[in-house]
């Protein structure tokens, strides 16, 4: 399983609870700890503990649905959807489309330039977006990474053959 | 009574007594064991009867239990915990032993002692999985001990069971011979069969079903055949097929038999439970409940203190360990085939059994369901100055 741990110092320890589900305990910089159990119906729990303290202050339960729109949130300021929206409405039949780059992507690992996405779908890709980080209008020179998000543009069917050419 | 009818009021009395029970909110075992006594041939109403029907879902019910024990079981896991889950571990291991001293001091024997020992011993994994899983407490420090605690003792349990499957095993010589042979050719088998054992799997479907269930049933009358137990066959068949890495394919392939036998194997072990036996036993199970409360307390703080745990956290992971159900049962119903056990004694342990399994699957339920409180309770007095304090008091960030 891939390891979410220690993104930008933030260390996260995983445990198997074994039959019930896993357990991922962040600390937070502030002191206490965050802990999330992830059981296998998609149900996710929060719990909350200060600094210390082996009894949590609040425990939040949401189902798989709600957990969804709760990351939704949590990484609005990253990613920023709605603006898409407006986008599409302003280019009419151009569209911009997010792309995650899986470490099984064939492009992981090789340069925007070598992976020749513009000319073998017409699409192309005007900003990486990596570690909470837009990389606006990349250099053919820049590697992609497991864990980017591309951000295409080009006529829906020119992005369409991007992403299949990402997913591989 | 025909086959085709007995079939289905089994069924049919397992399903409403396995909905009744979730709806008053204790584990459907419970229910499927009173159903067995109260509806059996002893009972107050004499619905089911042993015969080839019951004693064929019985025996499959037992085989497939102890199977999917053994799939489930995995060294990596229990390694994964490593050093706080061993130490915690070893001093739950103390049950075992004032299990096996209470038959002793009672005059069971040291034989019954082995068993009782077990039936002790075993917390019930299945029951405070559910029990935790619909809690709040999962993130508890005590939770992820626990579960720990749960799977070392399924490693315990291997080396109980096949430990009492070579001293049970007959008898006479010749069948300990025989044990020991079957335990060589499964130490050949799980060395040398491993990548047969994979290719033989790589099936679907219908294929691994039908393959899957002669597997079992053929390895585990093999040794019967051989002297030695077929429901400990069965938990180290399911542990070979667990390293050929066909485990969840395998699960999946026997779910809705093990369903139905599972739950049909709680109400045979209630058929052969007389409900005049469990009543004289109660004293028994009445004990076997309290010294099991007890030492479980004591060990488990004392396990949770040993291994990092906070008082209050100490005093919970006691708590959290004192279900008992599915293989306390299986034990019992063990020594019930052991021909070298008095008949009095063989009752009187599977009755007794029966009846503490229902008392501390009841306990477990109350203690859960008012987990915080029983546990502040509990745990006050041993707390020393800041630990006493009510969280709020020592909280940096008061909510306004």
């Amino acid at each position: 399983m891939e390891d979410p741990a220690s993104a930008n110092g933030i260390e996260v320890r995983e445990v198997t609870l074994p039959g019930v589900g896993k357990k991922y305990v962040m600390s937070l910089r502030a002191g206490g700890n965050l802990a999330v159990v992830v059981r296998p119906d998609g149900e996710r729990q929060l719990h909350h503990f200060l600094e210390h303290a082996d009894r949590p202050r609040d425990v939040v339960r949401v189902d798989a649905e709600e957990a969804q729109q709760l990351a939704n949130l949590l990484g609005r300021p990253v990613v920023q959807a709605p603006s898409v929206e407006d986008l599409d409405l302003v280019l009419g039949a151009l569209e911009i489309d997010w792309v995650p780059l899986g470490p099984a992507s064939p492009l992981a690992g090789r340069a925007l330039g070598a992976s020749q996405i513009r000319r073998r779908t017409g699409a192309s890709v005007i900003a990486i977006l990596r570690e909470g980080r837009a990389l606006a209008n990349p250099d053919v020179d820049t590697m992609f990474e497991p864990g980017d998000t591309l951000l295409l543009i080009g006529s829906p069917a020119q992005t369409h053959a991007a992403r299949a050419l990402i997913a591989g | 009574m025909t086959p085709l009818l007995e079939l289905g009021l089994i069924a049919l009395g397992l399903y409403l007594t396995g909905e009744l029970s979730r709806r008053v909110g204790v584990s459907p075992v419970v229910g499927y064991i009173l159903l067995g006594i109260l509806l059996g041939p002893h009972g107050v109403l004499p619905v089911y009867r042993l015969g080839p029907t019951t004693e064929l879902l019985g025996e499959l019910g037992l085989l497939l239990l102890l199977f999917y024990l053994g799939l489930e079981f995995s060294l990596g896991r229990l390694l994964e915990g490593s050093g706080p889950t061993l130490v915690a571990g070893a001093i739950d291991l103390v049950n075992f032993g004032i299990g096996a001293g209470v038959a002793v001091v009672l005059g069971y024997g040291w034989l019954a002692g082995l068993f009782l020992g077990g039936v002790v011993y075993v917390s019930s994994s299945g029951v405070i999985a559910r029990l935790l899983s619909d809690s709040e407490l999962l993130a508890y420090p005590e939770a992820e001990r626990t579960l720990g605690v749960l799977v070392f003792e399924d490693l315990a349990m291997v080396v109980v069971l096949v430990g009492l499957g070579l001293l049970t095993a007959g008898g006479g010589g010749r069948s300990f011979v025989g044990a020991v042979l079957f335990l060589a050719l499964y130490g050949l088998a799980a060395r040398y069969g491993k990548r047969l054992l994979a290719r033989l799997l790589d099936l679907e479907g219908e294929a691994l079903s039908l393959l899957a269930l002669a597997l079992l049933t053929l390895v585990s009358a093999g040794a019967l055949a051989l002297g030695f137990p077929a429901a400990v066959a069965a938990f180290l068949l399911g542990m070979a097929v667990a390293e050929s890495g066909h485990r969840p394919r395998v699960e999946t392939a026997l779910r809705s038999w093990y369903d139905v036998a599972a739950a049909s194997f709680f109400l045979v072990v209630g058929l052969h439970v007389e409900l005049a036996t469990v009543l004289r036993e109660a004293p028994l199970a009445l004990l076997l409940a309290a010294v099991t409360v007890v030492a479980g307390l004591v060990t488990g703080f004392l396990g949770g203190r040993a291994s990092g745990l906070s008082r209050r956290a100490a005093v919970g992971h006691g708590l959290m360990l004192l279900p008992r159900g599915e293989f306390s049962l299986v034990i019992a119903s063990l020594a019930a085939d052991v021909g070298a056990l008095p008949e009095g004694t063989r009752q009187a342990l599977l009755g007794a059994t029966s009846l503490y399994v229902v008392l501390m699957v009841a306990i477990g339920s109350v203690v859960f369901a008012r987990f915080d409180a029983v546990n502040d309770l509990l745990s006050r007095p041993l707390m020393r100055g800041a630990e006493r304090e009510p969280l709020e008091a020592i909280d940096p960030f008061p909510l306004e």
